[in-house]
């Protein structure tokens, strides 16, 4: 085995309590040193956007949302947006290397069972971005999930990707996504708890697009979990 | 912008973004499907389709990403090699003399490039090899030829660089690697790492491979793949090595390459031979924060006859322990380096102006770098890190200038081990063909 990131060889020993539990073995994936270099949020975070910080208190960036918009949408993230996940989403995204879906599909899809959700709903990536990329780095990472593809991207939406905008050219970014009126039908989501997941949380303006979209369609609850904040 | 596909393979991704891909390009498949697996037509790796494979029943090649990926999804470009070059009738500027053996290797490197052989040139470290290919390479400039100078090392291409670039003073050279910021321009001359290679397709009609026998090329398939497809179908390949490998004798012995030797150093001495001290269980003792008496004792003599050094050690984690131990025992300031060094590039600097008396380093100075009138001492030799090969090149360290074309080599060894004694067979054998030269 060599570790997806660096390449360098992984040993995977059975441990005994594997052996015992006579369950199927999860295989490192990543070396031990490229694993210590992601923050995983396990401590208080903003009770809106998950961010880490000292309180559970909402967060400023939160607290614009709500008075913007009216409502709240309570975000969960796996781990921290650090230089190690930065180069993580430049690999798996950018370069394209697909493998990379498996690196944290466990401890994502883990999370997400957590939650208790009736309708899990990926972000959808454009048109372009499939002919390019061809995948999409959400929905790779969940593949032992039953999740259904309710929002697309507008036919006539302007394509700039968000990663290459600063911060006041993402929060001006108009809606981006439409409901897939098949989809919606076959699974309608009124009345039922909804749970939104995206690759990276940076401003919320992404999820709070695909969340007030599915409001209108009158949901009990609508959460979301991305992989990173 | 249309030569910026002459003789290369690229992806859309590669060129600028405002390229607009002429009429006549050629648009060439990037991968090929089989029943279980599929193989990328840049690198040639073979991968199995459940791990190449993407959502929508497209496949990409995982090996060879860091130059833009290959799927299915894109296509390669491409516009056959014209030839496109001002035409040039005295391309050598350079002044130098060869030695009568160097002038016979000319001759014969030569003949190669004119009749585009397949053709392996063993000449020993320090045997001026860079200077024996100007006559060959002028001559395959004057007929109009594309050419290209690649090595596996990044250090060789940006020493060769200027060296040439002085040599061929009229022409404009092309220099790749991984770490340029500058873009690709259409040469005659190209000097590049062999991992470039991989973006030229039917483009050279002679390539030169410099240190065929170093790390990554020698081990790695994709690469002499490369070489294979950057040539033209009726060009030529001349690989340069002072230590050749087994699959290069092997081909040589069956007729398939042909070789010429190159035994003695320009100067004309034979290779400094290597002398083995054995040392049990220095690494033991180096964790007592001790190393042998004999090691201290040749470098306290060295330091205070002001004779030069570089101390070879096997690992990079060996280089702290060592430098404290030093530092005790000499009472010296002592400096190592090592190939993910910050200061990497300085420190090299600093003992090629004779600022330092020595440097304590791994194996990334083994080759291409040229420190006159030094001995060459190396720690734990029969560690697994050295091949015969780099043992061979670090040995040859010694002994490379006219004023000083003796040194000693001085190995440390925990205990005998084939890769030690490989090294002195190949020192001893290349010796016996320049005594007979000699005389």
């Amino acid at each position: 085995m060599k570790c997806l990131l660096c390449g360098s060889g992984i040993k995977n020993e059975l441990t005994l309590k594997q052996l015992l539990a006579w369950q199927p073995v999860q295989d490192h994936q990543v070396c031990q040193v490229c694993w210590g270099r992601f923050e995983w949020i396990t401590g208080a975070a903003c009770r809106g956007c998950g961010h880490p910080q000292t309180t559970t208190e909402l967060c400023g960036q939160c607290q614009e949302w709500q008075q913007q918009t009216g409502f709240l949408l309570v975000n969960r993230s796996l781990l921290h947006y650090n230089e190690a996940l930065h180069d993580f989403m430049q690999q798996y995204k950018f370069v394209g290397d697909y493998r990379l879906r498996q690196v944290f599909a466990a401890p994502l899809q883990a999370m997400i069972a957590t939650v208790s959700a009736d309708v899990i709903v990926p972000i959808p990536v454009t048109p372009a971005t499939w002919k390019e990329r061809g995948f999409n780095q959400v929905t790779g990472m969940l593949s032992h999930c039953d999740w259904k593809p309710l929002i697309e991207t507008r036919a006539h939406h302007k394509q700039e990707r968000q990663s290459h905008k600063n911060r006041q050219e993402r929060l001006a970014t108009k809606q981006p996504f439409e409901m897939v009126g098949a989809a919606l039908a076959q699974t309608p989501i009124n009345g039922k708890r909804v749970l939104l997941v995206d690759d990276v949380y940076t401003t919320g303006r992404t999820l709070y697009h695909a969340a007030a979209l599915c409001r209108s369609y009158h949901p009990s609850q609508i959460e979301s979990i991305t992989l990173a904040r | 912008m249309e030569e910026l596909l002459y003789g290369r393979r690229l992806l859309r991704q590669e060129l600028p973004a405002e390229f607009v891909p002429p009429q006549q390009v050629e648009e060439m498949a990037t991968m090929t499907i089989q029943d279980h697996d599929v193989r990328c037509l840049r690198c040639n790796t073979v991968t199995n389709k459940t791990e190449a494979l993407l959502p929508r029943g497209q496949f990409f090649c995982p090996q060879c990403l860091t130059l833009g990926r290959v799927s299915t999804l894109a296509s390669f470009y491409h516009l056959p090699e014209p030839n496109q070059f001002p035409s040039d009738r005295q391309p050598l500027t350079w002044e130098g003399t060869l030695s009568p053996l160097q002038e016979a290797c000319a001759r014969e490197v030569d003949q190669c490039l004119a009749h585009h052989q397949e053709h392996l040139l063993w000449a020993v470290t320090g045997a001026g090899k860079t200077e024996m290919l100007f006559r060959a390479l002028a001559a395959a400039i004057r007929r109009g030829e594309r050419l290209a100078l690649a090595s596996p090392r990044v250090d060789v291409c940006l020493e060769l660089y200027p060296r040439l670039q002085r040599a061929f003073g009229h022409q404009q050279i092309c220099l790749l690697h991984g770490r340029q910021t500058e873009p690709y321009t259409y040469r005659q001359l190209t000097i590049c790492t062999t991992h470039q290679l991989l973006r030229f397709y039917h483009a050279f009609d002679n390539l030169i491979v410099d240190e065929v026998d170093a790390f990554p090329y020698a081990s790695n398939p994709q690469l002499y793949f490369a070489t294979q497809q950057a040539i033209k179908p009726d060009g030529g390949c001349l690989y340069l090595t002072a230590t050749p490998g087994k699959a290069l004798l092997q081909r040589v012995r069956r007729k398939q390459l042909t070789i010429s030797y190159l035994p003695l150093r320009y100067h004309g001495h034979l290779l400094p031979e290597i002398k083995v001290r054995l040392v049990p269980k220095w690494r033991t003792k180096l964790g007592r924060q001790r190393l042998p008496q004999s090691l201290i004792g040749a470098m306290k003599k060295r330091l205070n006859s002001h004779q030069r050094f570089l101390l070879f050690v096997p690992h990079v984690a060996d280089l702290a322990p060592i430098q404290t131990v030093l530092e005790r025992q000499l009472g010296i300031p002592v400096t190592t380096v090592h190939a993910a060094d910050d200061h990497r590039l300085a420190k090299v600097q600093a003992m090629r102006d004779e600022q330092i008396d020595f440097l304590v380093t791994t194996s990334i100075l083994e080759r291409g770098v040229t420190f006159p009138e030094i001995d060459v001492l190396v720690l734990g030799a029969d560690d697994a890190v050295f091949s015969t090969a780099a043992l061979v090149q670090i040995a040859g360290r010694a002994g490379r200038s006219v004023s000083r074309p003796t040194g000693d080599v001085l190995f440390w060894v925990g205990s005998a081990a084939q890769n030690v004694t490989g090294a002195q067979q190949q020192i001893k054998f290349v010796n016996r063909k320049g005594r007979r030269l000699q005389r």
